[in-house]
């Protein structure tokens, strides 16, 4: 029964007035008919299967929720940040605008076993080494409502890529956001950041508009500024009381400082990369637990890097007794394209078993020349089908089993199953074990990089002139052999839930049997003029075996106010190797790619109604990014504090607070020598207009 | 000997109830405010209701034409079902019994000269009982004691009754009124900065279609769970809903009605007396709530209301 709709827009008063008593009479009677209305009336479905975020009790595995007043509460500027405040996670700084997050190490420079959608969109980037450019994901910090990381392998629900944590970013509704937001930061290393948000309820669609522009000068004595600016839009039709579409498109864009002083190859320069995307959801909710979702999303990304440069070769190098200046232009232009469309179903087979069920297919198409090697694009296709079954086997047993099936163009079908078992102790307690096996498909590059540099123009050697497009050098050569990682999980979980106390306890005993890890491997090339003794190739010549034990305890009386400590013991075994092959292979790094202890105590207290204080502390034992012992990092600590004011309601809503990041002092977060993290203090200014 | 006794009882049956029936055999005019299922659906039960006692039930659907107006002056009842048909009817000043229903309590208490005669002019409401929703609570959740209330200005006496309810049973009501939906989320944020217990109250002005995603979003967030008045509610995503459905007031209409006829005068308003609980087990196992199945929990109210 459709509801009468009232006219909500106010009139301007003067003629309002007159007009008003003369419909009165008029607008009294259908106001008294909705009356009844509201108790027989539709309404739409809000918190929808996928709107709800499971029970930790009946998760197949941990995961932790950042919530939006945790996220506000930390202060941080950027997304990757919050990881820090998740167990098992490692973040480390390569510069100040290259964030490395990884969970559980066998992480280089470019972390890829990790996971990150938004929305149901993956920002996980298959075509260059990296997994996910943090700056690129597209969703601004305030804009979202909360991030659930699964912390573990899961393959069976989310694909290949889910290798070693998935981390689900979900965005605020767009009821929730209407009217008009500004926000400022400002503060020192040249924090500058404004964001508007705008919005607007139209008959029955509700839309965001954001647009952000954030800026820093990054790490002191490190071209690594960057100024990354943001648009995006979100609609939500509600088409009645079942049905809903989604809409949302974005734009990211982000300048950065890149490269390094003095370095022959990699000089100082901005870089530039832009992401647009586009993504359709048709959402039908007929019922409590029931949902069927079709999913389309385009996306776009280019990158732009062009310099040329003289590049000296010393003697040693070529082999001639001259200096050889070898001029380059260096193109690491690219472009990606992905389309992905999913259909996925939500049901109750009997009250006590769910299912979901689903397939799609996604493509990716990059064109990257200095790369490939090629002009032509590489194409990846991959269809997946997925499944799981969650039984309640009773009010202490639930079950959950899954599988995905996934058959990709560039190495074939694999399959990815999952079983795991809650018992409920008690009302507060469960124990849950749960194995299961996930896969990493290599990248693109991963498989088909052949960067081969050629000259630009001629140069003279004592043996001749060299023309221009002549093979030089050769840094990374294909490698075809490539399969997929496998990852094997074993894992306890306790959960206690005491809702007296307001606390909450989480503990993860794990064992993760990582196999044929994707390495970076060295050998001779001769491909170019001048040979290599360290052109790279990869190889499944990995393997690791991850033990450890993940604590999260927390009380948390009120939304505002929280106490929660928690830690971290990790044991990377990985294989030996002899000496000989030491040098070419990176095998025995994993032991050192993750520190052995690290804790975070991360607190917030509303100690006014108006006042909030929050302080986050971080232990960080010695690691390094898959590298050898000599480049580990110390054991360091961090130290953030933030105070935040919520304005008075006769100012208006909003809130004022002052951030202080990283003050106990500058730290080397990636490797020693390398940049250092230092402090870093801004104030932020928030107004709801 | 057997055909003797059998034409013996069917003759002091006929005596004793069938055939005085013809004699108090009315029609019984039902006007409703439009013609959607819901209201269909209550038509039907009053008209079985009705039917069962002999009487003849006839429909009119707002509006009403000029020989409408002749029938209800020459009928011994009216029946008018929804607001608007109420407030239609009322405006007629009838003299013969009116029996309003379907409509909220607050409806009826506008309604013109109703008070003129409260024998001649009764209810039944659609909304539930203060009393009962507080007993809900308690019996669902146990373990909550603040129930969270925002009232507009519609809905200030009921705010009233379910605060005197609460308050009753040792909860701890924490109320506030907003003169509109701009007032709605301030105090919603205000109230649930501790998780309380949300319940809707059914004030169109506050909670109406374009409100619920943002009061069920806001509750869910804070970790509250909200009690609706509606089925819809539990499909949106409320934890659960109390309600009665149109048969189920339509059938009691007509009991009302049927004593109406016999004796002359109608009994004072009424709450609906049957009841329905919807569940939402997905968001009850989201908030980490245990629950009882919807059943469970609507025996232990009636057994509490001590109905049947």
């Amino acid at each position: 029964m459709p509801t009468p709709r009232r006219i909500h827009r106010p009139a301007k008063p003067a003629r309002a007035t007159s007009l008003l008593l003369m419909l009165l009479p008029l607008m009294a009677q259908p106001h008294a008919a909705a009356e009844e209305a509201t108790h027989l009336g539709d309404l739409p479905v809000v918190l929808s299967a996928t709107r709800l975020s499971q029970a930790p009790a009946d998760a197949p595995g941990a995961v932790t929720v950042i919530d939006r007043a945790m996220i506000r509460a930390s202060g941080v500027r950027d997304i990757h940040e919050l990881f820090r405040l998740v167990p098992g996670f490692q973040l480390g700084m390569h510069t100040g605008n290259q964030p490395l997050v990884t969970y559980h190490g066998l992480s280089d420079d470019a972390p890829r076993r990790m996971l990150v959608q938004v929305d149901g969109r993956s920002v996980y980037s298959p075509y260059l080494i990296s997994g996910v450019e943090w700056n690129q994901i597209g969703v601004d910090i305030d804009d979202i409502e909360r991030i659930e990381v699964f912390r573990g392998s899961n393959s069976a629900a989310y694909g290949s890529n889910a290798f070693l944590g998935v981390a689900n970013i979900i965005t605020r509704s767009t009821s929730e956001t209407l009217g008009t937001a500004v926000r400022y930061r400002a503060g020192d290393g040249g924090v500058n950041d404004v964001g508007v948000r705008v919005g607007r309820q139209l008959g029955d669609v509700a839309l965001r508009l954001r647009a952000a522009r954030n800026h820093d000068n990054g790490f002191a004595g490190v071209n690594d500024w960057r100024k990354s600016e943001l648009a995006t839009l979100n609609a939500d039709w509600r088409m009645n009381s079942d049905n809903t579409l989604e809409f949302q498109a974005g734009w990211t864009n982000t300048d950065s400082g890149i490269g390094k002083e003095g370095n022959a190859t990699d000089p100082e320069r901005t870089g530039r990369i832009s992401t647009t995307f586009g993504l359709l959801r048709w959402r039908h909710a007929p019922a409590p637990g029931e949902e069927l979702t079709l999913t389309y999303y385009h996306q776009e990304e280019n990158g732009r890097d062009v310099f040329d440069l003289v590049v000296p070769i010393p003697p040693g190098t070529s082999g001639l007794p001259v200096t050889l200046n070898i001029p380059f232009h260096f193109n690491y232009n690219f472009t990606a394209l992905r389309d992905d469309i999913e259909l996925q179903r939500i049901t109750s087979l009997a009250p006590s078993l769910r299912a979901v069920i689903g397939a799609g297919l996604r493509v990716d198409r990059i064109t990257a020349p200095i790369r490939f090697n090629s002009a032509d694009s590489v194409r990846n296709a991959v269809n997946h089908a997925f499944g799981t079954l969650e039984w309640r086997a009773s009010p202490r047993w639930l079950f959950n089993v899954g599988a995905m099936i996934e058959d990709n163009s560039l190495t074939g079908s694999s399959l990815a199953p999952r079983a795991s078992a809650n018992y409920n102790i008690s009302d507060t307690q469960t124990w849950r074990l749960s194995v299961n096996r996930s896969n990493r498909n290599p990248t693109a590059f991963e498989q088909k990089s052949n960067m081969i540099f050629s000259n630009s123009a001629a140069f003279s050697t004592p043996r001749g002139i060299i023309p221009a497009g002549t093979a030089i050098s050769q840094t990374f050569r294909p490698s075809p052999g490539l399969q997929a990682e496998r990852v094997t999980t074993y894992e306890l979980g306790y959960l206690a839930h005491l809702h007296p106390l307001n606390a909450t306890l989480d503990a993860r005993l794990f064992l993760e049997r990582a196999r044929d890890l994707i390495e970076m491997n060295l050998e001779r090339s001769s491909a170019g003029l001048i040979p290599r003794n360290n052109t790279r190739y990869l190889d499944n010549t990995g393997r690791a075996d991850i033990r450890g034990l993940e604590v999260a305890a927390t009380w948390r009386p009120g939304l505002n106010t929280w106490l929660t400590l928690q830690h971290t013991e990790l044991r990377i075994d990985g294989p030996s190797i002899n000496p000989a092959n030491a040098a070419r292979r990176p095998s025995e790094w994993v032991e050192y790619s993750a520190p052995r202890h690290s804790s975070t105590i991360f607190g917030a207290w509303e100690f006014h109604p108006r006042w909030q204080l929050s302080v986050a502390k971080h232990w960080i034992g010695s690691m390094s990014w898959y590298q050898d012992a000599e480049h580990r990092t110390g054991m360091y600590r961090q130290l953030d504090v933030r105070l935040a004011h919520r304005l008075p309601p006769s100012f208006g809503r909003g809130e004022i607070a002052v951030s202080a990041r990283n003050i106990d002092g500058p730290d080397q977060s990636y490797a020693p020598g390398t940049s250092w993290w230092g402090s870093r203090i801004f104030g932020s200014l928030s107004l709801e207009l | 000997m057997l055909l003797l006794r059998l034409v013996l009882v069917t003759v002091l049956f006929a005596i004793a109830g069938g055939l005085a029936l013809p004699a108090r055999a009315a029609g019984v005019i039902l006007v409703l405010s439009e013609e959607s299922s819901a209201f269909s659906e209550a038509a039907e039960a009053l008209s079985a209701e009705l039917r069962s006692a002999g009487h003849r039930p006839q429909t009119l659907t707002v509006p009403l034409r000029a020989d409408d107006a002749a029938a209800l002056s020459s009928t011994p009842l009216i029946v008018t079902l929804g607001t608007r048909a109420a407030q239609i009817v009322s405006g007629l000043a009838p003299r013969t019994l009116v029996l309003h229903t379907l409509l909220p309590r607050s409806a009826f208490e506008k309604l013109p000269g109703k008070g003129d005669d409260s024998r001649r002019t009764s209810a039944v409401f659609i909304d539930q009982p203060a009393a009962r929703q507080i007993e809900l609570l308690r019996i669902a959740l146990p373990e909550w004691s603040r129930v969270a209330l925002v009232v507009g200005r519609e809905s200030s006496e009921l705010g009233a009754r379910l605060q005197a309810s609460a308050r009753d049973k040792r909860l701890r009501p924490l109320l506030e009124t907003a003169s509109g939906e701009s007032d709605l989320y301030p105090a919603l944020q205000r109230m649930l900065v501790e998780p309380a217990v949300l319940l809707a109250v059914p004030d169109a002005g506050l909670f109406n279609n374009r409100t619920i995603s943002n009061i069920l979003l806001t509750a869910y967030h804070h970790r509250s769970p909200v009690i609706g008045f509606s089925p819809a509610y539990v499909k949106a995503g409320a934890l659960l809903a109390l309600y009665s459905t149109p048969a189920q007031i339509g059938q009691q209409a007509g009991e009302v009605a049927r004593q109406g006829l016999a004796s002359g005068s109608l009994p004072p308003p009424s709450a609906p007396r049957h009841f329905r609980i919807g569940t939402n087990p997905y968001v009850a196992r989201s908030l980490g709530i245990g629950l009882e199945d919807a059943s469970v929990l609507q025996e232990r109210l009636e057994r509490a209301e001590g109905s049947p």
